[in-house]
């Protein structure tokens, strides 16, 4: 029974629309991940099955129906990354319009909230990199595009950047 | 580090390579290990380049060598220096001349970084290996300038530089000299600042030549690139920017406008190499602009495939004299209203063998250009609107060989009768749309008759001005099946009876006849063919990259992106 519900899973995951996930996966429960700094974080369904890495293996899993409520792990991505990331998708999705256009100014707002600094948006960089969440990525990259154009002189820019 | 300094400048008082040759056979040194070591010391994101790059290079050392025998380069000797400098304690026996292994070198360095890359140019990623052994050696000043100025050449030049003779790139201190007062002068684009975001490469290198050039003594701002040593004084801070991959790095670069792009290649080698990528660089909309000398060569050679230069003006030389053959990657191709010469075009488009599209219209031709024409096979769509210079020769040849040609508009270029009948026998038929307009007196009606025979499916036929039509050419016409358009405008020999015959043309839409009949003539016809829109376009738009006000794209393609 529950290869039947998986198997509509997977057709939606195939067709991006992965809010519509919400509504087939009757199990919407939470996903636990675990960073590399130990920290275990409970996430709901929908938005870890953003993150590549941990969506394949929920498929893995199902597929061969195993169900376990193991802990995944996330060598790659720091705690308070994750927190990040997490916040920037839940802000993302309350909205209606599309990511594309929102996505970059919720990151900003997040960003400006946090002081994060260059460094900081770099590693939100790699995470979103290796977690493969496409929309992240984009508006990330833009950010620091953005940042890089600002910069008036050649030397300017090796100076913010340490280059 | 210094020590291997010290060591270097003893032995290096002139740069004649002979001597160097003689001085640096004892030193067989791990050029490799000196290449090594900067790689490490450099910014590349390249865990695997290191092992692979000496592992490669000892394999290459026993290999046939360049001719780097020959080729007397500053560079060649900077790497020399850099030769000796780095006398380290491994010795690998190699036979070969450390100049020769370091270009080679270079050339391997290349090849990792184009595997890690994806898909880059040729042309970029020797420059930045040249640039790493230029780095080991920052002896004394005298050292430095012609460094300096080797590497302003090598970047200058790197257009005319091949992947598969490095050695050949690197040019004599001397010639590095002139090279550099010519380099002023030359490959730079001159582009309206404050309008458009377009520039080209050689114009952000043109500040730090002009720096070269003025100032002899070593200052704080003369280097232009910087040791690891003398990074690690200057900045303080950790660079951030070495985590991030170098896809990730294109990522960030797609964002960037073009100016930006080119600014970005100056602030250091990684986003040098970064900036060049082919994948940035695929559209180009150059429109009227005046293009310095050898800069058209640059922007070729940065791998476009869509370039949009309506109404430029090229500068001579566009080439540089004497390149090997490179192919071109440029599939559309716009120079309608451009102002530049026969031997200009000819090496342009000698060098191209993928166009789809090109629009030549209102420029220079003659019979050699039209052969390399020709020889793009997949060319879909030309467009040779008032061209000068089409003999019968080349119009043969071009229908012969461009056999999946779709549209067709060779309208007003003074065709002989010669010329039209070689066209209408050879033509493909693969043609739907064409533009034969303004060949007065030389086109018959024979002409199209042969023309159907050639093209029965065609489906825009426009032959306005062509005078010498009869009545009788209306016969033939109603043979096209499947024509939809049919201008026949100012062909004052036809009666304005006839045209009520085309109504037994079920697919024929649109009719345009300009030129030819009264306004109350024009009533009785539209009320005898109520289906037919008449005189609807005054501009035929038969290949036309760009039709009416859009400017931004050539043939439904975008040219800035």
């Amino acid at each position: 029974m529950h290869s039947k519900y998986w198997k509509f899973f997977i057709k939606r995951l195939f067709q991006h629309s992965l809010n519509k996930m919400s509504i087939i996966a009757t199990e919407s429960e939470s996903v636990q991940l675990q960073t590399n700094d130990g920290v275990i974080h409970t996430v709901s369904i929908d938005c870890a099955l953003q993150m590549c890495p941990v969506r394949n293996m929920i498929m893995l899993e199902r597929q061969r129906n195993l169900y376990t409520n193991d802990v995944i792990p996330l060598p790659r991505v720091d705690a308070k990354n994750l927190r990040f990331i997490i916040k920037w998708w839940s802000s993302v999705q309350d909205l209606e319009e599309s990511v594309g256009t929102m996505g970059k100014k919720q990151l900003i707002q997040l960003l400006t909230e946090e002081n994060a600094s260059h460094d900081f948006l770099m590693q939100v960089i790699l995470a979103a990199n290796y977690l493969q969440m496409k929309d992240l990525l984009k508006a990330t990259t833009h950010v620091l595009a953005d940042a890089l154009n600002e910069c008036e002189s050649v030397e300017e820019i090796r100076k913010k950047f340490n280059l | 580090m210094s020590s291997r300094k010290h060591r270097g400048c003893e032995n290096m008082e002139n740069f004649c390579p002979v001597t160097r040759k003689r001085s640096t056979n004892k030193n067989q040194v791990s050029v490799v290990g000196a290449l090594v070591s900067t790689t490490k010391s450099s910014q590349y994101e390249h865990p695997s380049s290191p092992p692979a790059l000496t592992f490669e290079a000892l394999e290459e050392m026993g290999i046939g060598m360049l001719d780097s025998e020959e080729s007397s380069s500053s560079a060649l000797s900077a790497i020399a220096l850099a030769v000796s400098a780095g006398v380290t304690s491994d010795d690998n026996s190699n036979e070969t001349t450390p100049y020769a292994s370091v270009p080679r070198m270079a050339h391997k360095l290349q090849h990792t970084q184009r595997l890690s890359m994806g898909a880059t140019g040729d042309t970029t990623l020797d420059i930045h290996a040249v640039e790493d052994s230029l780095a080991m050696c920052r002896q004394s000043a005298e050292n430095l300038q012609i460094l300096a100025q080797t590497k302003r050449s090598a970047l200058c030049s790197e257009g005319s530089s091949n992947s598969n003779s490095p050695s050949k790139r690197l040019r004599n201190p001397l010639v590095a000299v002139t090279c550099n007062n010519q380099i002023d002068g030359t490959a730079l684009l001159n582009f309206q600042p404050s309008t458009s975001r377009l520039a080209q490469g050689c114009l952000t290198k043109k500040p730090s030549s002009a720096q070269i050039t003025t100032r002899m003594i070593p200052r704080d701002g003369f280097f232009v690139f910087r040791t690891p040593a003398m990074s690690a004084h200057i900045s303080s801070g950790i660079n951030y920017f070495e985590r991030l991959s170098d896809e990730i790095l294109l990522d960030i670069f797609k964002w960037l406008p073009k100016k930006t792009l080119l600014r970005m290649a100056t602030v250091c080698r990684r986003f040098n190499r970064c900036s060049h990528d082919d994948s940035l660089w695929t559209r180009l909309d150059l429109g009227l602009r005046t293009i310095r000398p050898r800069a058209l060569e640059e922007i070729v050679r940065r791998g476009v495939l869509v370039l949009r230069l309506a109404q430029t003006s090229i500068q001579e030389p566009a080439f540089a004299p004497l390149t090997e053959a490179f192919t071109v990657r440029l599939q559309y191709l716009d120079l309608s209203m451009a102002s530049i010469t026969r031997s200009s075009l000819l090496r342009l488009l000698s060098h191209c063998r993928h166009l789809k599209k090109i629009s030549l219209e209102n420029t220079e031709l003659d019979d050699s250009i039209c052969a390399e024409i020709a020889k793009n096979e997949a060319l879909e769509a030309v467009n040779l609107t008032m061209a000068r210079g089409l003999t019968a020769n080349s119009v043969r040849l071009m229908m012969k060989s461009l056999i999946s040609l779709s549209s067709l508009n060779i309208s007003w270029t003074d065709l002989s009768a010669d010329a039209v009948t070689a066209l209408v026998t050879h033509i493909s038929s693969n043609v739907i749309r064409l533009n034969i307009a303004g060949c007065r007196r030389v086109l018959f009606d024979s002409h199209v008759a042969s023309l159907q025979n050639r093209c029965p499916q065609l489906l825009e036929l426009d032959l306005s001005d062509c005078n010498s039509l009869t009545p009788t050419v209306i016969t033939a016409i109603m043979k096209f099946k499947m024509l939809e358009y049919l201008s026949v405008s100012r062909c004052y020999l036809i009666p304005a009876t006839k045209f009520i015959e085309l109504k037994s043309m079920p697919s024929l839409t649109y009719l345009d006849i300009f030129g030819m009949l009264s306004d109350a003539a024009m009533e009785v016809l539209e009320k005898q063919l109520p289906k037919m829109g008449i005189n609807k376009f005054i501009h035929s738009s038969v290949s036309r990259p760009t039709v009416g006000t859009r400017r931004t794209s050539i043939w439904g393609l975008r040219t800035r992106d």
